[in-house]
C-alpha cells in the first residue's frame, strides 16, 4: 500500500487549493479508492467531520517525507544512490541551503499546492514549452540572484534552446532573454503548463 | 547638446544627476548623448567598479552627470548593487534618471520600483520604444507616468532623440525634492507599517526613509540589519513579523518581497504596454539561432575570433612597425644636438623618456586600438554573451563559468584590460582565478615573440603549439585553483541582450576613451621604467643583472646567457624583448645565436614568466598586493619549470 497513500495525499493537496474545502465526494471522484480513503481516515492522515476532509500533523509529515524524497530521488539526484538518511544535513551540504532558508525551504514544500509528481527540473523542460517557478533548491544568494531578474515563484519561463554540450539553457522570462547554466536550470523546478 | 550659457549664469545653480538602470538599456548610450567627450572615467572610492562622470551645460544650468552601475536590483549581492544604493540614499543626486528598456518594462520597472522605495527623485527616460514598436509592444507613456508618478520621457539614445525633452524634466524635477514610493498589496503594507511603527519608537535613527529601512529589515537585509545591531528589541520584534510573514507564505523573506515588487511592476507594464500583435519571427531571431547552433555557432565563434586575431597582428603589426620606424628616426635625429648639449642627459632622455613614449605608443596605438575597437563592435552587437554561452561548459571545467570568455578573449589583446575585465565575475574567489589565468596568456606584444623567434625560425607551426600549449597551461591551472581554492563555484545567470546593429561614431568613441584610459595607465609606468633601464645601462649594471640570472637562464633553461636582458626587458614590454636581444648580440638573426630548441624554451618562457609593469600596476589595484605577488610568482615559478621540462624533452628529441 506504500505510494497509494502518499499518491492519495498529493491529490487531496492538490484538491486543497483549487476548491479550498475537500469533501469526501471530491477525492472519490479524483479516483482515490473509498477504502483507501477509510484507511487514511482509520491511520488519522486525514481526520473527517462534517463531510469536510483536513489534513492532520500525521498526514502532513507522512506528505512531506514523500515530497521530499521524490525531490530527492527522482528530480534532483536521478539515477544516483537513493536518499540518504538526515536529509537535513544534505540539503545544507549539497544544495547549500542555509540553515535560515531550511526551514521556508520545508513550508514551501509542505504547502506547495500541486503533486510534487508534476513538476519537472527546468533543464528537462522541452525547447518552446513553457513552465512556471515553484521552487529553488538552493540557498538565498541563488535565489535571490534568480528572483533579481524575475525568476520568482508563479513566474511563466519559457525554454528557448539549448547550449550544445552539457552547456546553459536560454529562457525568456518576463519578455527578456536570460541564460542559465546547466548546475542552476537543475535545481530549479518547475511545473510544465499543459500545451 | 551644449547651448551657450549666459555669462557667469552657469556656476549658480549646478545640479548633480545619476543615471540609473538595468544593464544593455542604452544608459552609458545617454551619458555619451549628454556629456560627449566632456567625461572622466575613474573608480569609485576604494571598489574596482568604474566611476564615469561628465558634465553638460543646459540652459545656462552646470549639470553633473554620473554614471551608476548598470544593476537589476538593490540588493547587497555585488558592489555595483552597494555602490548604487549607497549613492542614492547619500542624496548627492537631485534627479535620477532610470533608464528603462520599453522591450521588457516590466523587468525594468522592478528597479524602478526599488529607486522610488528610497524616495529618489526619479524621471524616467523610455528608451529603445523602436524596438518595442517592431516587436509589437505599445507603450503609453502618459499612463505609465501617471502609474508610477513620475515623468516619463521617450528616448531613442542612440540617435539622441529625447534628450532636450528628458532635460527639461530633469530641470523640472530638480525643483521638486524627494520622491514617493509606490504601495505594495495590502498584506505586505500591513506588515511595512508595523515594522515602520517599531523603528518610529527605536532610539536609532538613520537618516534613510522610514519605509525603505522597513522594508530592508522585512527583507532580511544583512547591511540595514547591522544598523540596529544595538537595538536588539527592535531586531528581535522584526523578526517575530518576518518569521510570521514566512510561515504565512511559505516562502524566505526576500522572495516575498521581491515577488510582491514584480507583480506591482507586471500590473503597471500590463496596464501601461499592449502586444498589437505578436511578434512574428525575425530575422533577428533567426540569425540568433544560427549563432547558438550546435555546429554552426561554433564554427563562427571560430571564424569570427580568427578574423579578429588576424586584423589585429596583420595590420597592428604594420601600424607598429611604422610607428617603430618613426621613433627610431626621431631618437636619430635628436642625437647629436642632444648629446652635444650634455651626453648624461642625452642618453637618458633618449634611451629612457623618448623610447619609452615610442614603446607605449607603438602598442597602444596599433594593437590595443584595433582590439577594443573590433571588441566593441562584439560587444555593441551582443555577440559576446552568444559566444559566453557556447563556451560556458568548456569554462565549467576550470570552476568559472561563460562569461569568464570574455576577459580571457581580452588577454589575447593585452592583460590590462583583462584583469579589470575579471571584474565581471560575481565573486571575489572567481575573480582571484580568471585573474590569474589572464596574465598567462599571450597578449599581443607576446605574441610578436611568438611569431618573431618560434614562427620565424622554427615555424609557424612551432608557433601554434606554443599557443597549444599555453592554452592547455591556462586550462590545468584553472583546474588547479578550482580544486585548491574553497567555496561553491557560481554558475552561469546571464541576461541575453538582443542582437542588433552597431554604429560606428558610438563604436569610435568607445574606443577612443578605453584607449585613453590605457596610454594614461601604462605611458607613465613603461617610460619610468625605460628610464631606470636606461639609467642601469648607463651605470654599467646590466650586465651585473644578466650574469646573476645566469643560474637560472643557462644553468636550468640552457638559454645563452645573453637571453637575461630579454628577461628584464620584458618587464617593460615583451615585444621590446627582441629589439634589446638583437642588440646585446650585435644581430637581428636568432639562428647565429639560439638552436631551435633553445628558440622554443625562450619563447615558451618569455610567454610566461611575468606579467609586464603595466599588469603589475592593475593587479595591484584590483586584487591587492599581496595577491599580485602571489600571481607573480606563480609565472614564474610556471614559466622556469615548463621551460626546463621543455629542454629536457626538446634535447632527449635530439633537437
Amino acid at each position: 500500500m506504500n505510494g497509494v497513500v502518499e499518491e492519495a495525499l498529493e491529490t487531496f493537496c492538490r484538491l486543497k487549493t483549487s476548491l479550498g474545502v475537500v469533501k469526501r465526494e471530491n477525492l472519490l471522484e479524483a479516483g482515490v479508492d473509498a477504502d483507501k480513503l477509510d484507511l487514511l481516515v482509520k491511520n488519522k492522515l486525514l481526520e473527517e467531520s462534517k463531510g469536510v476532509l483536513e489534513l492532520t500533523s500525521k498526514g502532513e509529515a507522512v506528505l512531506l517525507n514523500h515530497r521530499e524524497e521524490f525531490l530527492h530521488d527522482h528530480l534532483l539526484h536521478r539515477g544516483e544512490a537513493k536518499r540518504p538518511p538526515g536529509a537535513m544535513d544534505h540539503w545544507m551540504s549539497c544544495h547549500h541551503i542555509d540553515r535560515a532558508t531550511l526551514k521556508e525551504f520545508y513550508d514551501r514544500l509542505k504547502i506547495m499546492p500541486y503533486r510534487i509528481e508534476e513538476l519537472v527540473p527546468l533543464l528537462d523542460l522541452s525547447v518552446g514549452r513553457t513552465g512556471e517557478v515553484v521552487l529553488v533548491v538552493g540557498g538565498r544568494g541563488l535565489i535571490g540572484r534568480l528572483c533579481d531578474l524575475g525568476l520568482t515563484p508563479g513566474t511563466a519561463v519559457k525554454m528557448l534552446r539549448r547550449a550544445p554540450a552539457g552547456g546553459p539553457i536560454e529562457l525568456e522570462v518576463r519578455s527578456t532573454t536570460i541564460a542559465v547554466g546547466r548546475g542552476i536550470a537543475s535545481k530549479v523546478l518547475v511545473r510544465p503548463k499543459i500545451n | 547638446m551644449s547651448d551657450r550659457p549666459p555669462a557667469g549664469e552657469e556656476q549658480r545653480h549646478p545640479i548633480t544627476v545619476a543615471l540609473a538602470g538595468n544593464p544593455n538599456v542604452g544608459k552609458s548610450s545617454i551619458f555619451n548623448q549628454l556629456t560627449g567627450l566632456n567625461q572622466t572615467v575613474g573608480n569609485w572610492p576604494g571598489k574596482t567598479v568604474e566611476r564615469a562622470e561628465g558634465v553638460l551645460v543646459y540652459k545656462g544650468r552646470r549639470i553633473k552627470i554620473i554614471d551608476l552601475p548598470g544593476i537589476y536590483s538593490l540588493s547587497t549581492f555585488s558592489e555595483e548593487e552597494v555602490i548604487t544604493r549607497d549613492y542614492i540614499l547619500s542624496g548627492e543626486a537631485d534627479v535620477v534618471i532610470n533608464v528603462v528598456d520599453a522591450t521588457a518594462l516590466e523587468r525594468n520597472l522592478y528597479l524602478t520600483l526599488q529607486l522610488l522605495e528610497m524616495n529618489a527623485p526619479v524621471v524616467i527616460a523610455l528608451n529603445m520604444m523602436d524596438e518595442a514598436s517592431r516587436k509589437g509592444i505599445e507603450i503609453d507613456p502618459k499612463g505609465l507616468s501617471e502609474r508610477l508618478g513620475v515623468p516619463v520621457v521617450s528616448v531613442i539614445a542612440i540617435s539622441g532623440l529625447g534628450m532636450t525633452e528628458l532635460m527639461e524634466q530633469v530641470l523640472a524635477r530638480s525643483a521638486l525634492g524627494k520622491g514617493r514610493r509606490l504601495l505594495y498589496g495590502k498584506e505586505v503594507e500591513s506588515y511595512i507599517a508595523n515594522t515602520s511603527g517599531y523603528l518610529r519608537s527605536s532610539e536609532l535613527k538613520p537618516p534613510y526613509p522610514i519605509d525603505w529601512v522597513a522594508i530592508k529589515l522585512l527583507e532580511d537585509d544583512p547591511a540595514v540589519k547591522e544598523i540596529f545591531l544595538k537595538d536588539a528589541t527592535l531586531l528581535r520584534k522584526v523578526d517575530a513579523l518576518l518569521k510570521s510573514m514566512e510561515a504565512m507564505h511559505g516562502e524566505p523573506a526576500p522572495v516575498i518581497i521581491a515577488s510582491e515588487r514584480y507583480s506591482l511592476s507586471n500590473r503597471i507594464a500590463g496596464a501601461s504596454a499592449s502586444q498589437r500583435v505578436e511578434p512574428i519571427r525575425t530575422v533577428e531571431e533567426r540569425v540568433d539561432n544560427l549563432l547558438s547552433h550546435r555546429f554552426a555557432g561554433y564554427l563562427i565563434l571560430v571564424v569570427i575570433l580568427g578574423i579578429l586575431f588576424y586584423t589585429i597582428f596583420y595590420f597592428g603589426g604594420i601600424a607598429s612597425f611604422l610607428i617603430d620606424e618613426a621613433f627610431g628616426q626621431l631618437i636619430l635625429l635628436l642625437r647629436d644636438p642632444l648629446y652635444s648639449f650634455n651626453p648624461v642627459f642625452g642618453e637618458l632622455f633618449l634611451n629612457g623618456v623618448v623610447f619609452g613614449i615610442g614603446a607605449a605608443t607603438s602598442i597602444a596605438l596599433p594593437y590595443i586600438a584595433t582590439f577594443y575597437f573590433l571588441l566593441s563592435v562584439l560587444e555593441d552587437t551582443g555577440y559576446l554573451p552568444r559566444a559566453a554561452f557556447l563556451l560556458d561548459s568548456l569554462m565549467h571545467k576550470i570552476g568559472l563559468h561563460g562569461k569568464a570568455f570574455i576577459p580571457m578573449l581580452l588577454g589575447y589583446g593585452c592583460s590590462v584590460p583583462a584583469c579589470i575585465g575579471c571584474r565581471i565575475m560575481e565573486t571575489k574567489r572567481e575573480r582571484l582565478i580568471l585573474g590569474a589565468l589572464v596574465v598567462l596568456i599571450p597578449c599581443s606584444a607576446r605574441t610578436v615573440i611568438i611569431l618573431g623567434v618560434a614562427g620565424t625560425y622554427v615555424g609557424i607551426w612551432a608557433a601554434l603549439a606554443i599557443y597549444v600549449l599555453d592554452l592547455a597551461i591556462v586550462l590545468a591551472i584553472g583546474r588547479l585553483l578550482f580544486k585548491v581554492l574553497p567555496e561553491e563555484p557560481v554558475g552561469l545567470i546571464m541576461e541575453m541582450p538582443r542582437l542588433r546593429p552597431f554604429k560606428v561614431k558610438t563604436i569610435l568613441k568607445k574606443t577612443w576613451f578605453k584607449t585613453k584610459d590605457f596610454v594614461y595607465m601604462a605611458l607613465p609606468l613603461i617610460v619610468a621604467g625605460s628610464f631606470v633601464v636606461a639609467l642601469a645601462g648607463y651605470l654599467n649594471v646590466i650586465n651585473v643583472v644578466v650574469s646573476a640570472l645566469s643560474p637560472v637562464t643557462v644553468g636550468l633553461l640552457g638559454l645563452p646567457v645573453g637571453t637575461g636582458i630579454a628577461l628584464i626587458f620584458g618587464l617593460l614590454r615583451k615585444e621590446l624583448a627582441l629589439i634589446m636581444l638583437a642588440t646585446y648580440f650585435g644581430t637581428t638573426n636568432f639562428a647565429l645565436f639560439m638552436t631551435p630548441a633553445q628558440m622554443l624554451v625562450f619563447t615558451i618562457v618569455m610567454v610566461l614568466y611575468i606579467p609586464c609593469i603595466a599588469t603589475f600596476a592593475v593587479l595591484i589595484r584590483e586584487y591587492g598586493a599581496k595577491r599580485a605577488l602571489a600571481i607573480t610568482l606563480m609565472n614564474i615559478t610556471l614559466a622556469i619549470a615548463v621551460g626546463f621540462v621543455a629542454m629536457k624533452v626538446l634535447t632527449l628529441a635530439g633537437l
